[in-house]
């Protein structure tokens, strides 16, 4: 795992994409960077956003093969800037699934991830260019429910 | 995955000794708990006091636990952590648990 800091406030980290090395580099993402002096509110909805993309990253477009996940954190005024890329499969129809809700009187195991996203973040953007999925969104620096 | 278990009354209490149940440990979650939870009794109580982070993927391991003991039983949840209680609140699922403010009497980490 490579930590980078190329231009003040922001944050650069590139880990294999496995569960562990998620895990740790929550860690990494948490306590340096933009991320680190937000209050605490903040800081959990950036790390279940955050961590909710990387699974979907391990688990999904690397279910066939390995690879490397890259994350980028910056500062924009209110807002915290989070680009995520990967090198996997890209998302089913080239776009972001929608953001809705299982029904829980089925009492779902799983489906969850896109609606945290999608509630938590805003300006949620997804490209594939180059082999690359690139997925861009932002945070609150000030807590928000 | 470290979760002890006692049991107390008519309910089984597991208190994961963890701060976090991600994707990193859903699986162990759901392993150790469908071990604790073979002991018959009518209600299972999961103390999540010291679980500071969940995921969705360990949201979905502990209603597969609640599926695992069966319909006869419910799986209680107790003494949430603000973190986790969002997740729960978020996804509509504090609806399907029985959520208990605290952990039960005398089974507390340090009484």
């Amino acid at each position: 795992m490579t930590a980078e800091h190329p231009v003040p406030g922001t944050l650069r980290l590139v880990f294999p994409a496995t569960e562990t090395e998620v895990r740790k580099a929550l860690g990494v993402l948490t306590s340096a960077g933009p991320l680190c002096d937000l209050p605490s509110a903040a800081i959990e909805t950036a790390e279940l956003v955050i961590v909710e993309v990387l699974n979907n990253i391990v688990e999904h477009a690397y279910a066939q093969s390995s690879g490397e996940i890259e994350v980028r954190l910056g500062h924009d005024g209110p807002h915290i800037l989070v680009e995520i890329i990967d090198t996997g499969q890209p998302l089913p129809g080239l776009s972001l699934p929608l953001p809705k809700l299982p029904d829980t009187s089925d009492l779902p195991e799983g489906g969850f991830g896109w609606y945290l996203i999608r509630t938590l973040a805003s300006d949620v953007t997804y490209r594939r260019a180059g082999g690359r999925n690139m997925l861009r969104l932002c945070l609150p620096a000030c807590p928000v429910d | 995955m470290k979760i002890d278990c006692t049991s107390q009354n008519d309910a089984l209490i597991a208190r994961v000794q963890e701060d976090r149940i991600d994707a990193a440990v859903a699986i162990r979650f759901k392993d150790r708990m469908r071990e604790i939870v073979t002991e018959p009794t009518p209600r299972v109580v999961l103390d999540l006091s010291r679980v500071a982070f969940l995921d969705s993927s360990g949201l979905g391991a502990i209603v597969a636990v609640m599926k695992l003991i069966g319909p006869d039983r419910r799986l209680e949840l107790a003494a949430l952590t603000p973190s986790v209680q969002r997740v729960f609140r978020l996804t509509r699922m504090d609806q399907i648990f029985t959520i208990h403010p605290e952990a039960p009497a005398g089974m507390s980490h340090d009484g």
